[in-house]
């Protein structure tokens, strides 16, 4: 039923599109240091971005269906951005614990005088 | 049984405060001489009678010594080993511009030389009945306060152990001790009613003409730093505060000799909350033996040894006068989660992954490492974080102060530990909340790295000094 409504209305409407041709290729010209930037290229970006955009409020909407609010909140925006970057929260998590790990060993090697290691993380 | 505290110097003992005060191995080891002189004398007691059970024992001495002798016998034990002082249970409250003159002339004009149990009905403002001036620093006053201005006397229960703190209905005091020059207040009974503490507060801030900040709010990091200038055995932590807001407390018991700390169990509360209230056992030395006494100390000025072992007043004074030294910095015990919660919103706006519990991971683990390979000195692993705090904020104040010069002591060219982590906490620090973008790490790492290795601290307290005296911070 609800999903039927959904369809609906994407279906119905032309959706807003939030992130402009113009501002896409003024962006690529300030952090790019080439000469020229080729509008195609800006142009893919803003799709891009909206596509991601769309992706991250449809996962808003169901968090905020399934808790019953009335309106579409910041946390329901966030936590639906969280999941999207799901993996590379894993990877960031992996890297903290093997980081940790990584300097125990490299400590205990040099302690023992088994191994040779550049303490130095630089 | 009258509660006693500051008073029982003037009250003394009887009978069954020395007996409460006396264990059973006392009245067996034959190596105390009023034990060895009552086996070696006719007096009828024997060795084997030592090792009856201690109602059997007590029954025993009794009949063969006779009422009197009994009572000098426990007397002179009780003189010999017993456990002098009581357990206490306080309020501390900070205090300024305590004037001991003001104060003496209002004490002798308000002392009501009657028999405290006829000035029960009478407000408080009528109701001193003792004082002692214990010489300088320290006055002592007692109040006659009626049992029914305790809420809830008889349900009020210590929470951890299930005995009431509470015990005796004609429990009719309440006592303060007022330290005029440290600035602070100690109220026994902290269970007695709180319009009837504000009253005792107000009446002290009126004869004094001082003021007395009725909200006692320590940090985390002084209860540490407290903790860590008795010598205190951590075994109990309790968390508040935390980030995720349906969860108040977590409360963590520990067995005696077990660095609770170590536990990963207590790891999330650490990360996510806050340290309200520290359980520690401090080795308590009293007529030339010691005793450890389990200390329960709350972030709100509430201070108890109950149901633990009996200390003398010197021990409140004692602590006392270690936290009006911390208070004295309080600047250097914010903490390290405190700093970075101030910038992380900032730093990570810019980012897709935010990942803000693994950066304060990583930023804290820096940190540790650096306290643990760069000071030397002994402390539990639930203090380390006191150490952090502090190094934390003196390299604030190195920032700040725009410490310039290199220092070419052979040791300075030795790196910080986790490097990369360690910089990038100091500038975005250095950035974000102190607008120093600019600050030279390597000369602010070398100063620092002087510091810690130049000294032999013992304590948080050694090392904020050392920084302030070398840099005049």
């Amino acid at each position: 039923m609800t999903e039927s409504e959904s369809d609906g209305d994407s279906d119905g409407e032309e959706l807003p599109e939030p992130v402009s041709n113009n501002q896409t290729h003024e962006l690529c010209k300030k952090l790019s240091e080439a000469s020229q930037v080729q509008t195609s290229g800006s142009d893919y970006l803003a799709q891009e971005l909206t596509n991601v955009a769309r992706t991250v409020v449809e996962e808003a909407e169901e968090k905020r269906l399934d808790r019953d609010d009335a309106r579409l909140e910041e946390e329901h925006i966030k936590e639906a951005f969280e999941d999207l970057l799901k993996p590379y929260a894993l990877i960031d998590d992996v890297l903290t614990i093997m980081g940790e790990y990584e300097y125990e060993l490299k400590k205990e090697a040099t302690r023992t005088g088994a191994l040779e290691f550049e303490t130095d993380d630089e | 049984m009258n509660r006693l505290f500051f008073f029982r110097s003037s009250e003394g003992y009887d009978h069954d405060d020395r007996l409460d005060r006396l264990s059973i191995g006392d009245f067996r080891n034959t190596e105390n001489d009023p034990v060895k002189n009552l086996i070696e004398e006719p007096t009828g007691v024997n060795a084997q009678d030592l090792t009856k059970s201690p109602v059997a024992l007590q029954n025993t001495l009794r009949n063969k010594l006779g009422f009197t002798d009994y009572r000098r016998f426990v007397t002179d034990l009780f003189e010999y080993c017993g456990q002098k002082g009581d357990t206490f249970n306080l309020q501390l409250y900070f205090a300024s511009d305590l004037d001991r003159s003001t104060l003496i002339e209002n004490l002798d004009e308000h002392l009501r030389d009657e028999d405290p149990e006829d000035l029960l009905s009478d407000p408080v403002r009528s109701s001193l009945y003792d004082c002692e001036d214990r010489g300088g620093n320290i006055i002592d006053l007692r109040f006659a306060i009626a049992y029914d201005q305790y809420s809830d006397y008889s349900t009020v229960r210590d929470e951890e152990l299930g005995e009431e703190l509470v015990e005796d209905a004609d429990e009719a005091s309440v006592e303060v001790r007022v330290y005029i020059n440290e600035g602070m207040i100690a109220i026994s009974n902290s269970e007695m009613d709180k319009e009837e503490k504000l009253r005792i507060r107000q009446l002290i801030e009126r004869w004094s003409g001082g003021t007395i900040n009725s909200k006692v709010n320590l940090l985390e990091n002084e209860l540490l730093a407290l903790q860590n200038a008795l010598d205190g055995r951590n075994n109990g932590i309790d968390y508040g505060d935390f980030r995720e807001d349906n969860i108040q407390r977590a409360k963590y018991r520990g067995q005696r000799e077990f660095a609770l700390s170590q536990s990963r169990v207590i790891e999330p509360a650490r990360q996510d909350g806050r340290i309200v209230k520290l359980h520690f056992y401090h080795e308590y030395h009293n007529n030339g033996a010691k005793r450890d006494v389990l200390v329960r100390f709350h972030r709100d000025g509430h201070l108890t040894t109950a149901n633990s072992k009996p200390t003398e007043p010197d021990f409140i004074d004692k602590i006392v006068e270690e936290l009006v030294k911390i208070r004295k910095y309080e600047e250097y015990w914010g903490t390290l989660n405190d700093a970075i919660d101030d910038y992380i919103d900032d730093l990570m706006r810019e980012r897709i992954h935010k990942g803000k519990n693994n950066y304060r991971t990583r930023k804290h683990k820096a940190m540790n490492s650096n306290i643990q390979e760069f000071i030397s000195v002994e402390y539990q692993d639930v203090e380390e974080q006191v150490f952090v705090a502090v190094v934390f904020n003196i390299i604030t104040d190195l920032i700040q102060a725009q410490v310039s010069g290199r220092l070419d002591s052979k040791t300075a060219s030795e790196s910080p530990e986790k490097q990369a982590e360690f910089k990038e906490l100091l500038d975005s620090h250095a950035e974000y909340n102190l607008d120093q973008p600019n600050y030279e790490f390597d000369i602010v790492w070398g100063h620092l790295h002087d510091l810690l290795t130049s000294g032999d601290y013992n304590s948080p307290v050694s090392l904020i000094e050392a920084a302030k005296t070398q840099y005049e911070i």
